[in-house]
């Protein structure tokens, strides 16, 4: 519940920058296996 | 088949300048005090959970389960994990909305889940307040799109990169690496209750993004 009643509008702008950089690549590269296992979900469902 | 109510999809929009008066608000309240008031980020927070609540509801039994029940009960979930969030049990409703919105949602509940989360994380760790956190929430909420997060991220980063060049000069790559090195050994702000080395309110940065995509789409026809 600390977080409900958190109001602070600051950030640490280094920290920030690096956690949008990791969580981008992070994001790009489950993007990529979630793409690539469902393509080949795919293929397998219509060879069958 | 069944339609649904695609809250998440179509969106409740509210009105596009509705969303601008809002966002100047909360700039100028962040300018002058660094603080956002509860009734313009809790409030509206919770209001978007009992919408999620009844769109749940009125879909379910509309048609029984559904990507767009699915999509409601995500972020009902996400939201225990923001109510969790004092302690790691939160992971267990997190862990479940994701699986939940990646498995069965639509991608616009997928969007709005993990915008939600990651909202949330980077609070808990530190790194930016709770009160943008629950700001970005409400956006997420109302415009479940990837491409206001890469409109807000894109922001972010420039904005991010101008002000760090501007105070550490050349030397801003070398903090990187150490707030990198930090960050992957674990000592994020909240744990070690350093401030940052650039503290600065995020407001502006966010609402600069937001309005990009909001005007966008509202121009553009997106």
């Amino acid at each position: 519940m600390k977080f409900l009643r958190g109001v602070r509008a600051t950030a640490s702008l280094e920290w920030l920058v690096v956690a949008v950089v990791i969580v981008a690549v992070i994001g790009a590269i489950l993007l990529g296996v979630f793409d690539a296992v469902r393509d080949k979900l795919a293929a397998i469902r219509d060879s069958l | 088949m069944q339609s649904g109510i695609s809250w998440l999809q179509s969106g409740i929009r509210f009105d596009v300048l509705g969303v601008t008066l809002w966002l100047v608000v909360l700039v100028i309240q962040d300018v002058r005090h660094r603080l956002l008031s509860h009734w313009l980020t809790t409030v509206p927070l919770i209001g978007m959970v009992v919408i999620a609540v009844a769109t749940a509801m009125i879909n379910w039994l509309e048609g029984g389960w559904s990507p767009f029940v699915a999509d409601p009960v995500a972020l009902i979930l996400a939201f225990v994990a923001v109510l969790a969030s004092d302690t790691w049990a939160a992971l267990v409703p997190a862990v479940n909305a994701l699986v939940l919105a990646w498995w069965q949602g639509t991608p616009a509940g997928q969007v709005a889940v993990t915008g939600w989360l990651v909202a949330l994380a980077l609070a808990k760790a530190g790194i930016w307040g709770e009160g943008d956190a629950k700001v970005l929430m409400i956006l997420f909420a109302l415009y479940p799109d990837v491409r206001l997060a890469i409109a807000i991220t894109t922001a972010i980063i420039v904005v991010g990169l101008v002000m760090l060049v501007r105070r550490l000069g050349g030397a801003f790559p070398f903090l990187l690496l150490i707030t990198l090195r930090d960050g992957l050994a674990g000592r994020f702000p909240s744990r070690t209750g350093e401030a940052g080395v650039v503290v600065t309110g995020l407001m502006p940065t966010i609402a600069a993004g937001a309005l990009v995509y909001v005007w966008g789409l509202y121009l553009l026809g997106g």
